[in-house]
């Protein structure tokens, strides 16, 4: 008698209970899915949009909340245009987690630094409320954001509070000022220059556009971070999540399995990593 | 250590009758007469089919060179519907005629969708529902170059069962015949459920095998004797990333994907989404289907943010050769590409990936001298 396997293919259905605007196209979605997705902070979930399609997101919400997974989504593809036009009560297919997540137990007693770009700063928030979770593990977290201009920046009034917790230090730049602004102008990468670690105990993670990984990865690198802890998220067209079509492959690494978190020192001789 | 095996000797009228036998619980899958050369056929035919009537044991042929089609069509479709149902068919199958350069892919495929974290249950249902058996390669194709890959046209494992041709012309008796190499429980379970009547190979016999495999590997020489490969396959592609014969390889490559589909190792696909929502209860009902893709398409590795880590058709041409040479035995220790030889026939722009590969060789080789 053969047992019946687990089809890997297929979702269970998600609620969406909410819908957050961040910026002109961008939107965090709080799903309650059928059963409870337990996940460790930096894997990747695919959702469905029923009759148009599938595509893969890391959550943002801490991996401490159980019962909700909370995705924040830019509007740039077929599902994620379908997703904006969606609305609380509405029902997607939901399957995972899948791949491997940011190692936490590698960065207790560290100095950890975030350093995130647009909506990159998803799978970041989600790592960062696991940080805070248990602050007094790290010996010190510093995030640094940038987006395009100040509308662009999402979590708005969650940064208000990050900015205001002790056991955080942030920075802000856009590429872009207003009227408005106060805090630093330019790319995400100059703020790196206005603080000093210790890079004999430190990690920096990377995650951010494509162009933006590239330099910001290049930018930790030349201030002395170690390749080996330097984790990047790497996210390609992860389209099956479990290893088999082909569509994620950076090099020999399927992004989906291997990843979507590396470090730099694993995939550093890899072809086409920035593209 | 020697692998231990186990050799008999029947004959073939005992194999036809056998096989007549099977048709009752198995459905059989052989190369049959083609168009050009010998393609795999169902059996019996099905009853629209015009060539019904052919008798098992006439209609299949034996030996010959790989067929046109892959093995993974038989395991691995080219279209599956793989939601919501877990797979349906329970219905046994046995394929014939299957080829070493085959089987070995086969273990590739296996690899991936036998993977213990995410197995995948239609690939596994039918592949535990069918039983392989191959024979040796006794006519190889102008395409064919498993011996460069370190392969043999002969199935040394993968497979069920194994049947090898004695010459059928033979005075002696024992001389004729089939020798059936048992390669799985399987595969005895198979021979020992219809009591076919065996005996142990004599060494004579095995002698005889020895020497056709041998001769078979001589014209497999012969075929090639323009194409220059190192001893070592593993070092075919290693450190030529950015060789300019990529550029010049790919000049006549349209992008086609005759060569990924074709491939008995390849087994990219597309998982597509065709759901629609129950307006009655207004949830959805989620429908999958897994269809074979292809890395030589442009928009393959392309996210929808635009991204494209492989813009260029050389890239993705180059892409295959490293999936197949250097990505897999990283991952696997097996090499994607066995030598089949089936790309070579099906490229529109007339690609012959041993001419590529030797002028990758020759170029490192220049590169030394300068």
């Amino acid at each position: 008698m053969v047992k019946k396997m687990k089809n890997p293919y297929l979702p269970i259905e998600a609620k969406i209970e909410k819908v957050i605007s961040e910026t002109p196209n961008i939107k965090t979605f709080v799903f309650k899915p059928q059963e409870e997705i337990s996940f460790a902070t930096g894997q990747f979930v695919e959702l469905t949009v029923p009759g148009i399609g599938e595509a893969p997101f890391t959550p943002s919400s801490s991996p401490y909340l159980k019962e909700k997974i909370e995705i924040t989504i830019m509007d740039v593809g077929q599902v994620t245009n379908k997703l904006h036009q969606m609305a609380a009560g509405e029902i997607v297919g939901i399957r995972g987690p899948y791949g491997k997540g940011y190692p936490l137990d590698k960065m207790y007693g560290k100095e950890v630094l975030i350093l995130g770009g647009g909506v990159g700063m998803a799978p970041l928030r989600s790592f960062l409320l696991a940080l805070l979770e248990e602050a007094d593990k790290f010996k010190r977290i510093v995030l640094c954001y940038g987006a395009k201009t100040p509308e662009d920046i999402v979590y708005k009034s969650q940064f208000v509070k990050w900015m205001k917790d002790k056991n955080l230090e942030v920075y802000r730049s856009v590429d872009k000022v207003d009227s408005k602004w106060k805090e630093t102008e330019g790319v995400v990468t100059v703020l790196l220059d206005k603080f000093e670690m210790n890079l004999e105990n430190s990690v920096a993670i990377v995650c951010g556009p494509p162009i933006m990984m590239k330099f910001g990865t290049k930018r930790v690198l030349e201030l002395g971070h170690r390749p080996e802890n330097i984790y990047l998220s790497m996210e390609k067209n992860m389209s099956c999540g479990i290893g088999k079509c082909g569509h994620c492959a950076l090099g020999r690494f399927y992004v989906c399995k291997d990843g979507p978190v590396f470090t730099y020192d694993l995939i550093k001789e890899t072809p086409e990593i920035w593209d | 250590m020697m692998k231990e095996t186990e050799v008999y000797h029947l004959k073939n009228e005992d194999w036809q009758k056998f096989l007549k036998q099977t048709l009752a619980k198995y459905g059989l899958y052989a190369p049959g007469k083609g168009l050009v050369e010998p393609e795999y056929r169902i059996y019996p035919p099905p009853q629209s089919s015009p060539s019904r009537g052919e008798e098992i044991g006439g209609g299949v042929i034996y030996g010959g060179a790989r067929t046109p089609q892959p093995l993974k069509f038989f395991i691995y479709p080219p279209r599956e519907k793989v939601s919501p149902d877990q797979p349906s068919s329970d219905k046994k199958t046995i394929i014939l005629g299957i080829k070493a350069c085959d089987l070995k892919a086969l273990s590739v495929l296996d690899k991936i969708f036998l993977d213990p974290d995410f197995p995948d249950p239609f690939y596994q249902k039918r592949r535990e529902n069918t039983i392989l058996i191959s024979d040796d390669c006794t006519e190889p194709k102008e395409s064919c170059f498993c011996i460069l890959l370190g392969g043999n046209p002969f199935p040394e494992e993968g497979f069920d069962l194994n049947l090898s041709f004695l010459p059928a012309l033979s005075e002696v008796e024992g001389d004729k015949g089939i020798l059936v190499e048992v390669g799985s429980k399987k595969g005895k379970d198979l021979l020992e459920e219809y009591k076919i009547p065996l005996l142990p190979a004599e060494e004579k016999q095995l002698k005889i095998r020895q020497e056709k495999r041998e001769k078979v590997i001589e014209k497999l020489k012969e075929i090639n004797k323009d194409f220059k490969f190192p001893q070592d396959p593993l070092t075919l592609t290693k450190g030529k990333y950015d060789s300019p014969v990529w550029n010049e390889a790919s000049e006549d490559c349209v992008g086609c994907a005759a060569c990924t589909n074709i491939c008995p190792a390849c087994h990219c696909f597309l998982l597509s989404e065709l759901s629609t929502m129950n307006s009655e209860l207004s949830t959805p009902k989620f429908e999958k289907f897994r269809y074979w893709d292809s890395c030589q398409y442009t928009g393959f590795a392309r996210v929808a943010a635009g991204a494209n880590p492989r813009k260029k058709l050389m890239e993705r041409f180059r892409n295959r050769f490293y999936c197949k040479l250097e990505y897999k035995p990283e991952n696997f220790e097996l090499l994607a590409c066995t030598g089949c030889g089936r790309c070579i026939e099906a490229c529109q722009g007339k690609i012959d990936i041993r001419e590529v590969l030797t002028k990758l060789v020759d170029y490192k080789a220049t590169d030394e001298h300068r």
